[in-house]
C-alpha cells in the first residue's frame, strides 16, 4: 500500500499517464485470453482493472499538472499527454461511472457467453477514453478517438452477429463525423499552426476558423450523439447488451463529445455570446433536445425510451454550451455529470427489470414495483433528476441552462421549457408503467420468479441515485470543480446554491405541475399508464408526423442510403470502364514485356558475358561523354 | 575500451575460426549432428555482437572504432587494419540473422552433407565478416574473393547438374568481375601509394590525382566489377541461374546477405567513404543502373515459373533500390540503402526460408504445379505475406520506410522522374509477388498437395523470427532513426 | 607517360581483350578457366605497373603473390566443377549447360 500512495501522491503525474491508457488495454487482452469457462477468473480481472483505474484516476486528480511528450514521428506529431484541470476532472468522473456500470455488468452478464469478449471491448473503452482525454496533441486524440470506433462496433454485435446493420449504421454515423472532425483538426492546427492542443488559444471564428470549427463541432457533436448524429443508438439500444448502453451511449460518449465542444468554445476558439457560430450550435442544441424528446414520448419500450431521452439530454448541454455565457458552459458541464449520473441509473434499473423478467418492453411487462422495490426506488430518484424536479441534481443543471436560454434569446428557452414538460411526461408515463399501477409480466415469467435485483447490480444503482441526490443538495461540491475549469470567463460569478432567478424556478414548477396534471388526464382516458401520453400521439396533426419518424422517414441515415445507392450505380458503370484499360490492356502490355525478357535470358554464360560488356561500353560511353 | 573492442573483432573473425577448427580436429563423425547447432550458434552470436558493438558505438560516441590486431597503430599508419562503425554494425548484424536462418533451414531439411556445408559455410561468414571489417581496398579484394569461393562450392554442394551449372556460371563472372576489381585497384595505386580508404578518400577530396584520367578508368573498372558481383542489369545474368540451382539452405544465405556484401556494400563504401555530398558522373552511372535493375528485374520476374527464380530476380530489383539509393550521394539516400540493405536481409531471407518449406513439404519449386498451400502450411502462408508487404513497401513494415527514403533521396537528387519511375516499380513489384502468392497460397488445393503439412522445427521457427524483426523494426523505425541521427552516426 | 609504361598499359590491355573474347567465344569449359588466368594474368602485369610508377615495388609484389594464390584456389574450384560437368554430361561443351534459362 505504501508503494500506491507514494505512487499517486509524488510530484510528476508522468507514470499515472502511461498506466491510465496502457492498464486497462493490457487488461482487456488478458480478460480475452482468459478462457471461455472461467468466468470468475475474468470477472476477477474486469474488477481489478476498472477499481485500479479508479485509483489511478484518483492519484489523476491528486496529481500537479503534468505533461509528457515523446517525440515520434516529425512535423510535431508526438505523443503527448496532459493533466491539466480539465482532464484532471473528467477522467475522474468517468472513472467513477466505469467502476460503477462495471460492478454492474459482472452480475448482469454473468451468464452470458460473449462476457469475456464484453469485458475486453469494455477495458479497450476505457483505454481509448482516458487516451482521448489526457491528448494534448490533436493526432493522438484523433488516433484515440478513432479507435473507440473499433470497440463501439465489437460490442454492437457481440449479442448477435445478424445485429451487424445497427453497427454498420453506427459505424458510418460515428465516422462521418470522425471524419468531419479530423478535417475540423486539419485546419484548426494549420491556422493555429501547431499540432498541440495547449498551444491552440482562442482563435477567431471566421473564414477558415469558422469551417474548422464547424468542422470539429460536428465531430464532437457526433461523438456526443446528438442530432443528426442520433439514429444509431435507438436501434442499439435493441441489440446491445445493456451495460453497454449504460456505459457508452449514456455516460462515456456524452463526457467525450462534451469534453471536446467545451475545450473547442472555450479553449481553441473564441466564441462570443451572440454571434453566429453561437446561434448555430446553440440552434443544434435546441432541435436535438426537442425533437428527441418528441420521439421519447411516444415510445413504449424501456430501453428505446431511455436511449431518445439521453439524445435529448445532449441536446441540453449543447445549447447550454452554446450559449458562450458562463453561466451557459458551468450549466452545460455541470448538466453532462449529473446526465451520467442519471442516465446510468435509469439504464441500470432499466436492466434490473431485463434480467428479472427477459424483457423491457412495456407492453408486456409492467407494475414492478412491490416486487423490485429498491430498483423502483432508485428509479424514481432518477427520473426526478432527469425531469427537474428540485432538490435533485436535474433542477439544478436545467436551471443554468435555462438562464443562458433566456439570456441569449427567449425562443431558446421556450423551446426548452416545452422539452422540460414532454421529459417530465414521459418519465411519469413511464414510471407509473413499470413500477406502478397492475402487474403484467410476459407469459414465460412467473411472479414468483421476479426477485429484487442481486447486490452487485443493486449497489451502483444506489450509488448513482445518492449522487444525485447530493449534487442536488449540495452543488457546491461539483460547482466548484466546474467552475475554476472556466478560467477567467467566469469573471467571478458563483452559481452554487439555488438559482438566481426566482422566475425561472416558478416557470419550472408550473411545468412540472402541468406535466402531472397532463399525466392524470391521460391515465383517466386510457385506463393505463402506458398510455397516458397517447393523447399526443394520436392527436391529429402529431400522428402523421409521429408516424413518418417511427418510420424512419426522418431518419438522416435512411435518406443518405439513397443517395447512396444512385451514387453507386453511377460508380459501377465508369468503373467497367476503368476495368478495361486495366485488366485486359496493361495486362497484355506487362506480360509481353515480361516473356520477352524470360527469353532474353538464355542458358548460356557467353551471352550473359556480353550483356556485362554491353554494359560496360554503356559505362564507357557514360564516362567519355561526361567527364 | 579498445580492449573491448579488439575482443569484438576477435568475435567476428575468431570465432567462426574456431567452429572450424573444433569441427574438424573432432571430425565428423561425432560432429554430425552439432553442425546445425554450432552454426546457428555462430551466427546468433555474431548477431549479438554486432548488436554490443553499435551499442558501444553510440556510448562512446564515436563514429569508428579502429582496431589491428599485429601491430601497434601508433606506431606505423601504413598498415592494414580493421575498424567497425554504424554501417559496418548493421551489416555484421544481418550476416550473422541469415547465418543463422540457414543451418535452421538446414536443420529443418536434413541436410546429408551437413559437415562439409558446415565447414564451408563458416568459411563463408568468415570472408562476409572480413568484408565488413576491412578499411583498404586490397583486403577487401582478398575477402572478397575468400566469399565467392565458398559460395561456389557451396551452390555445388549437391553435385546435380543444376548445381554445377549454377556455380560454374557464377564462378566465370565472378573471376571476371575480380578481375575488373583489381584492374580498377592497380588504376588507383598507381595515383595513390596507397589503397587504404582514407588514403585514397583524400586523393579524391584534395583533387591531388596526376592523372585523373587514370582515377576515372579505375572507377569504370571497379563499377562495372562490383555491378557484376552484386547482380545489377545488365550484369546480372549468372543470378537467376545461381539463387535458382543452390540447395535451399545455401539459396537461403544467398540470396539474403551474400550477393549484397559481396557487391553492393562495397557501392555503399565508395559511396559513403570516398564520394559522400559529390556529385559526378558516377552518381549518374549508378542511378541510372540502379533503375534499369529496379525496372528490369521487377518486369522479369512476373513471367517466371519458378519460386526461386521470381525471388532471385525480386533480389535484383531490390539491389537496383539499394543501389539508387547509394547513387544520390547524400545522407539520406545513405541511410535508406543501409535501411533497404537490412530489410532484404530480412525478408529476402524470410522468402528463401518459405521456399524452402514449401520445398521440403511439397518436393517441388515450380509454381504451376503448387496452389492452395495457404491452409496446410499457415506459417509459411503468413510469414510470407508479411515479407512480401515489406518488400512492396507497405507500411507500417519496415520496408516502407527504406523505400520511402530512398525515393526521397531520388527526388532530391535526380528529380522526380526517377522518384516516380521507382515507385511505379512497386506496382510492378506487388504484380509479381501477388502471383507468387496466388499460384502458391492461395486457391483450391490440388489434389496431389492435400496430406502437406506445416513445416516444423528450424524452417518455421526461422520465418516466424525474421518476419517479427521486419514488423518491430518497422514500428520502431522512427525512434531508431531518432537516436542513430542525434548520434551523428549515420 | 614514358614509353614502358605505356607499353606495358597496352600489353595488359590486349591480353584482357584476348583474354574475355576467348571468355565468350570458346565453347570448352577448360579453356573458358584458362581466359580467366589469362585476364588475370593482364591484371597482374597492372599491379607490376602501378608498382613502378609509384617507385615502390614491395607492396605490389605482395599484392601479386596473394592475387595468385587466389586465383589458383578459384581455378582449382572451377577445374573442380568442370570435372563434375564431364563425368555427368560426358563432355565440356558450354552450350549443354543451358537448362537453368528463362
Amino acid at each position: 500500500m505504501n508503494g500506491i500512495s507514494a505512487f499517486l501522491t509524488v510530484g510528476s503525474g508522468m507514470n499515472l499517464l502511461y498506466v491510465m491508457i496502457l492498464l486497462p488495454f493490457v487488461l482487456a487482452l488478458l480478460c480475452l485470453a482468459i478462457p471461455k469457462q472461467s468466468y470468475a477468473a475474468k470477472a476477477g480481472v474486469f474488477v481489478l482493472a476498472v477499481v485500479a483505474n479508479l485509483i489511478f484516476a484518483f492519484g489523476v486528480f491528486r496529481a500537479p499538472d503534468a505533461t509528457m511528450l515523446i517525440p515520434w514521428a516529425g512535423f510535431e506529431i508526438n505523443l503527448a499527454l496532459r493533466i491539466y484541470d480539465f482532464s484532471r476532472f473528467i477522467v475522474i468522473a468517468a472513472a467513477i461511472i466505469v467502476f460503477l456500470v462495471g460492478l454492474y455488468s459482472v452480475s448482469f452478464l454473468r451468464r452470458k457467453e460473449y462476457a469475456g469478449q464484453f469485458f475486453f471491448y469494455y477495458l479497450l473503452t476505457l483505454a481509448l477514453a482516458n487516451g482521448a482525454f489526457l491528448a494534448n496533441n490533436f493526432v493522438v486524440m484523433l488516433f484515440f478517438w478513432e479507435g473507440l470506433l473499433v470497440s463501439l462496433f465489437g460490442m454492437l454485435v457481440l449479442v448477435n452477429k445478424d445485429n451487424v446493420r445497427t453497427a454498420v449504421k453506427a459505424i458510418v454515423l460515428s465516422g462521418t463525423a470522425d471524419l468531419l472532425l479530423m478535417l475540423g483538426i486539419a485546419m484548426t492546427c494549420m491556422h493555429a499552426g501547431t499540432m498541440m492542443m495547449d498551444a491552440v488559444n482562442d482563435l477567431s471564428v471566421s473564414g477558415i476558423g469558422a469551417v474548422g470549427f464547424l468542422c470539429m463541432l460536428a465531430g464532437a457533436i457526433g461523438k456526443a450523439g446528438s442530432m443528426p448524429f442520433h439514429s444509431w443508438i435507438p436501434d442499439a439500444a435493441n441489440d446491445a447488451p445493456l451495460p453497454f448502453m449504460a456505459l457508452l451511449p449514456a455516460a462515456l460518449e456524452k463526457m467525450l463529445g462534451i469534453y471536446l465542444l467545451t475545450r473547442i468554445v472555450l479553449d481553441f476558439y473564441d466564441l462570443q455570446p451572440g454571434s453566429t457560430m453561437s446561434l448555430v450550435v446553440m440552434i443544434i442544441g435546441a432541435v436535438t433536445l426537442f425533437f428527441a424528446v418528441s420521439m421519447a414520448l411516444i415510445q413504449k419500450d424501456m430501453k428505446r425510451l431511455l436511449s431518445f431521452h439521453a439524445i435529448s439530454q445532449v441536446g441540453y448541454m449543447i445549447l447550454g454550451i452554446g450559449t458562450a455565457l458562463p453561466v451557459g458552459i458551468v450549466g452545460g458541464l455541470f448538466h453532462m455529470v449529473n446526465n451520467a449520473l442519471y442516465k446510468c441509473c435509469l439504464f441500470l434499473s432499466a436492466g434490473a427489470i431485463e434480467r428479472a423478467t427477459g424483457t423491457t418492453d412495456l407492453k408486456r411487462v409492467g407494475g414492478l414495483g412491490k416486487m423490485m422495490p429498491l430498483t423502483g426506488l432508485c428509479f424514481i430518484i432518477a427520473a426526478l433528476s432527469i425531469a427537474g424536479v428540485p432538490p435533485f441534481n436535474g433542477f439544478f443543471s436545467k436551471e443554468l441552462v435555462f438562464d443562458a436560454a433566456i439570456e441569449s434569446h427567449t425562443v431558446f428557452y421556450v423551446i426548452a421549457v416545452v422539452g422540460a414538460f414532454m421529459t417530465a411526461a414521459s418519465f411519469l408515463k413511464l414510471g407509473h408503467a413499470a413500477f406502478f399501477g397492475p402487474t403484467k409480466l410476459p407469459d414465460d415469467v412467473k411472479k414468483e420468479d421476479v426477485r429484487e435485483a442481486p447486490a452487485a447490480m443493486l449497489l451502483p444503482m444506489v450509488v448513482l441515485a445518492a449522487a444525485c441526490v447530493v449534487f442536488g443538495v449540495w452543488n457546491r461540491l461539483p460547482l466548484d470543480m466546474i467552475q475554476p475549469l472556466l478560467g477567467d470567463t467566469l469573471a467571478g460569478q458563483d452559481f452554487a446554491g439555488w438559482p438566481h432567478s426566482m422566475t425561472l424556478v416558478l416557470i419550472s414548477l408550473a411545468v412540472l405541475l402541468l406535466a402531472i396534471i397532463n399525466h392524470i388526464i391521460g391515465y383517466r382516458m386510457t385506463g393505463e399508464g402506458i398510455k397516458a401520453v397517447d393523447h399526443i400521439h394520436y392527436a391529429p396533426g402529431l400522428r402523421q408526423l409521429y408516424h413518418c419518424a417511427e418510420q424512419h422517414y426522418f431518419d438522416p441515415f435512411d435518406i443518405l442510403m439513397v443517395f447512396v445507392r444512385i451514387y453507386a450505380w453511377l460508380c459501377y458503370c465508369i468503373d467497367r470502364a476503368i476495368n478495361w484499360i486495366y485488366d485486359v490492356l496493361l495486362v497484355r502490355l506487362t506480360s509481353f514485356f515480361s516473356q520477352s525478357l524470360k527469353n532474353f535470358n538464355t542458358g548460356d554464360v557467353a551471352g550473359y558475358m556480353v550483356r556485362s560488356f554491353i554494359g560496360l561500353a554503356f559505362l564507357v560511353l557514360l564516362f567519355v561523354l561526361l567527364i | 575500451m579498445s580492449a573491448s573492442f579488439t575482443s569484438l573483432i576477435y568475435t567476428y573473425i575468431g570465432f567462426p575460426l574456431l567452429a572450424i577448427v573444433v569441427l574438424n580436429l573432432i571430425g565428423k563423425k561425432h560432429m554430425e549432428k552439432f553442425c546445425a547447432p554450432i552454426g546457428c550458434a555462430v551466427g546468433v552470436v555474431q548477431a549479438v555482437t554486432s548488436v554490443i558493438t553499435m551499442l558501444l558505438l553510440l556510448q562512446y560516441n564515436k563514429a569508428a572504432v579502429n582496431f589491428s590486431q599485429f601491430w601497434d597503430m601508433s606506431v606505423s599508419t601504413e598498415a592494414a587494419y580493421f575498424s567497425v562503425d554504424a554501417i559496418s554494425a548493421i551489416v555484421l548484424f544481418c550476416i550473422g540473422m541469415v547465418t543463422a536462418a540457414s543451418f535452421l533451414t538446414a536443420a529443418g531439411m536434413r541436410e546429408e552433407k551437413m559437415f562439409n556445408y558446415t565447414n564451408v559455410m563458416l568459411i563463408l561468414v568468415l570472408g562476409m565478416s572480413g568484408i565488413a571489417l576491412v578499411t583498404d581496398l586490397f583486403s577487401l579484394y582478398v575477402f572478397l574473393e575468400i566469399t565467392g569461393i565458398a559460395s561456389f562450392v557451396l551452390i555445388a554442394l549437391h553435385r546435380d547438374i543444376i548445381g554445377l551449372e549454377g556455380s560454374f556460371k557464377y564462378l566465370v563472372m565472378s573471376a571476371v568481375a575480380s578481375a575488373f576489381i583489381l584492374a580498377g585497384l592497380s588504376f588507383i595505386y598507381m595515383e595513390t601509394g596507397s589503397l587504404r580508404y582514407d588514403a585514397v578518400a583524400e586523393m579524391l577530396a584534395g583533387n591531388t590525382a596526376a592523372e585523373p584520367m587514370l582515377i576515372w578508368l579505375a572507377f569504370l573498372f571497379l563499377i562495372a566489377g562490383f555491378s557484376i558481383k552484386s547482380g545489377i542489369v545488365p550484369f546480372h545474368g549468372w543470378l537467376p541461374d545461381a539463387y535458382q540451382s543452390a540447395p535451399a539452405p545455401v539459396s537461403v544465405v544467398l540470396g539474403g546477405i551474400v550477393t549484397k556484401m559481396a557487391g553492393v556494400y562495397a557501392i555503399i563504401r565508395i559511396m559513403s567513404d570516398f564520394l559522400l555530398g559529390t556529385y559526378s558522373v558516377i552518381n549518374l552511372a549508378f542511378m541510372l543502373l540502379g533503375l534499369l535493375s529496379i525496372v528490369m528485374g521487377a518486369l522479369a520476374a512476373i513471367a517466371q515459373g519458378d519460386f526461386k527464380r521470381i525471388l532471385a530476380y525480386s533480389s535484383i530489383s531490390q539491389i537496383g533500390y539499394i543501389v539508387l539509393g547509394a547513387s544520390t550521394g547524400s545522407m539520406i539516400g545513405l541511410i535508406g540503402a543501409v535501411l533497404h540493405f537490412f530489410n532484404h536481409a530480412t525478408f529476402k531471407t524470410t522468402l528463401f526460408v518459405n521456399s524452402a518449406a514449401v520445398e521440403r513439404q511439397t518436393g517441388t519449386t515450380e509454381i504451376e504445379r503448387l496452389g492452395g498451400l495457404q491452409k496446410q502450411m499457415p506459417v509459411t502462408g503468413v510469414s510470407s505475406v508479411l515479407a512480401f508487404l515489406s518488400t512492396a513497401g507497405i507500411p507500417p513494415l519496415a520496408g516502407f520506410w527504406s523505400k520511402l527514403l530512398i525515393i526521397i533521396a531520388a527526388w532530391q537528387a535526380g528529380g522526380p522522374l526517377i522518384a516516380g519511375i521507382a515507385l511505379v516499380a512497386s506496382i510492378l513489384t506487388a504484380a509479381y509477388f501477388l502471383r507468387l502468392q496466388r499460384k502458391v497460397f492461395f486457391g483450391p488445393v490440388e489434389e496431389h498437395l492435400s496430406t502437406v503439412k506445416e513445416a516444423r522445427g528450424g524452417i518455421a521457427v526461422s520465418a516466424v523470427a525474421l518476419s517479427a524483426v521486419t514488423v518491430v523494426v518497422g514500428l520502431l523505425f522512427p525512434v531508431l532513426l531518432q537516436i542513430l541521427q542525434a548520434q551523428g552516426l549515420l | 607517360m614514358n614509353t614502358l609504361t605505356m607499353a606495358m598499359l597496352v600489353t595488359a590491355f590486349l591480353l584482357i581483350v584476348t583474354g574475355l573474347f576467348m571468355l565468350v567465344r570458346t565453347n570448352n569449359l577448360i579453356r573458358i578457366i584458362i581466359a580467366v588466368e589469362i585476364v588475370m594474368k593482364a591484371i597482374t602485369l597492372l599491379l607490376i605497373l602501378a608498382g613502378y610508377i609509384n617507385g615502390s615495388e614491395l607492396l605490389p609484389q605482395a599484392f601479386i603473390v596473394t592475387v595468385i594464390v587466389i586465383e589458383v584456389v578459384v581455378a582449382v574450384v572451377a577445374a573442380g566443377i568442370a570435372i563434375r560437368i564431364y563425368r555427368h554430361n560426358g563432355d565440356l561443351d558450354i552450350r549443354k549447360l543451358n537448362r537453368l534459362n528463362g
